[in-house]
């Protein structure tokens, strides 16, 4: 069976719809399907999906469309470490994950290798630098504040400016020597190519509250829920 | 004050990682307060499926959805629209807008009991949790 035919006929089977109701926008070419290896089998009714799967409709329009229990919508992850392994991309995808970014994993020494697996990914993957050199290491990313080399990280994105889209700085107090200098560091190497800073709050040794003014437009900050006096409310 | 922050264009991502991350009652102070997240993330890595209080992103979500005031379209907004204004690379993704590239999660809305995790053991049940069922994907570069 050509391959199309196989990916087709799997979608059908898949999703319980005849061939003449499988959307246009499917054809001709039907694009791999990735199933997440714990989800129930399409046709098994069961107490939350009385009827199975018996219908898709795939419009256009709205972000999202539902039909009975489904949900259809691309699912994008701007803050993930999925290349820290070979294997984490396509676990992202099962997971319905289409697009994502590492957020991180790799500093200026080691980003040929994590640039290397964002190209392999089967979906559209990019990489935040760390401006800890190392990336994300045990002893902490900043731990020595040497390791947030400015001209090193700035080397780095511009030997792979088509795969950097921004600057991680990590400042949790563990892993950082200096919150605010490390941050300094992290916007003085992204400004220079006009890229955004994600932080990585939480238990920071300076309050939130002032690490935020050190954030440009389109800057990011993550973990922002955390129990101590750095969550955005308090 | 972080309200002006974000009016200067910082986006706020409630990024539900491994550990230390998120707490229930930091979490209800923020969705009381209406401080809704731009994005919703989950540091995932290969492994995450075996961090109780992980899983997937669609787990994230559900929190969301169960504990707050927004809505499933609004959940939904901070893993798609959302993101993809966050960098270039995104953009025209997220949605599934004519001429978009067919990048679809299919993900199954249940109703039932649901143990949700926090990052310190705290268990929450709710009645929603979306899950991940199939991925179909058109991207080739």
């Amino acid at each position: 069976m050509h391959r199309r035919q196989f990916l087709k006929s799997g979608l059908r089977a898949a999703l319980g719809v005849s061939a003449a109701s499988i959307p246009s926008i499917l054809s001709p070419v039907l694009p791999p399907i990735y199933r997440n290896p714990f989800s129930s089998p399409a046709h098994a009714p069961n107490a939350n999906n009385p009827g199975g799967l018996d219908s898709l409709e795939i419009g256009t329009g709205p972000i999202f469309q539902r039909k009975m229990d489904l949900s259809l919508f691309p699912l994008l992850a701007i803050h993930a470490h999925y290349l820290q392994d070979p294997r984490g991309a396509h676990i992202a995808l099962e997971d319905g994950i289409t697009g994502f970014v590492d957020a991180g994993s790799a500093g200026a020494d080691n980003i040929d290798d994590i640039v290397a697996m964002a190209r392999a990914a089967p979906q559209p993957a990019r990489i935040l630098i760390n401006i800890g050199r190392r990336g994300v290491i045990g002893e902490g990313d900043t731990f020595e504040l040497s390791l947030a080399n400015v001209e090193a990280c700035k080397a780095a994105i511009a030997s792979n400016l088509d795969y950097v889209v921004g600057v991680k700085a990590r400042l949790t107090a563990e892993v950082t020597a200096n919150d605010r200098e490390v941050l300094r560091r992290a916007q003085e190497a992204a400004s220079y190519f006009k890229l955004p800073v994600m932080i990585h709050m939480g238990q920071s040794e300076t309050p939130m509250g002032e690490l935020v003014k050190l954030l440009k437009p389109g800057d990011i900050v993550v973990h922002d829920s955390p129990p101590t006096t750095h969550a955005t409310v308090h | 004050m972080m309200n002006e922050v974000r009016l200067n264009g910082s986006r706020f991502d409630i990024a539900n990682g491994r550990i230390d991350h998120l707490r229930w009652d930091t979490f209800d102070a923020i969705m009381t307060a209406g401080f809704w997240p731009d994005t919703t993330s989950t540091d995932g890595f290969a492994a995450s499926r075996s961090v109780p209080g992980v899983v997937d992103l669609p787990n994230i979500l559900s929190k969301l959805l169960n504990f707050s005031d927004m809505s499933l379209s609004e959940v939904v907004a901070t893993a798609t629209v959302n993101a993809a204004k966050v960098f270039p690379f995104l953009r025209g993704k997220g949605t599934l807008n004519v001429g978009a590239d067919v990048d679809l999660a299919i993900l199954k809305l249940r109703e039932g009991e649901f143990e949700f995790l926090d990052n310190y053991e705290g268990v929450r049940v709710g009645r929603k949790r979306l899950f991940p069922f199939e991925t179909i994907h058109a991207y080739e570069e």
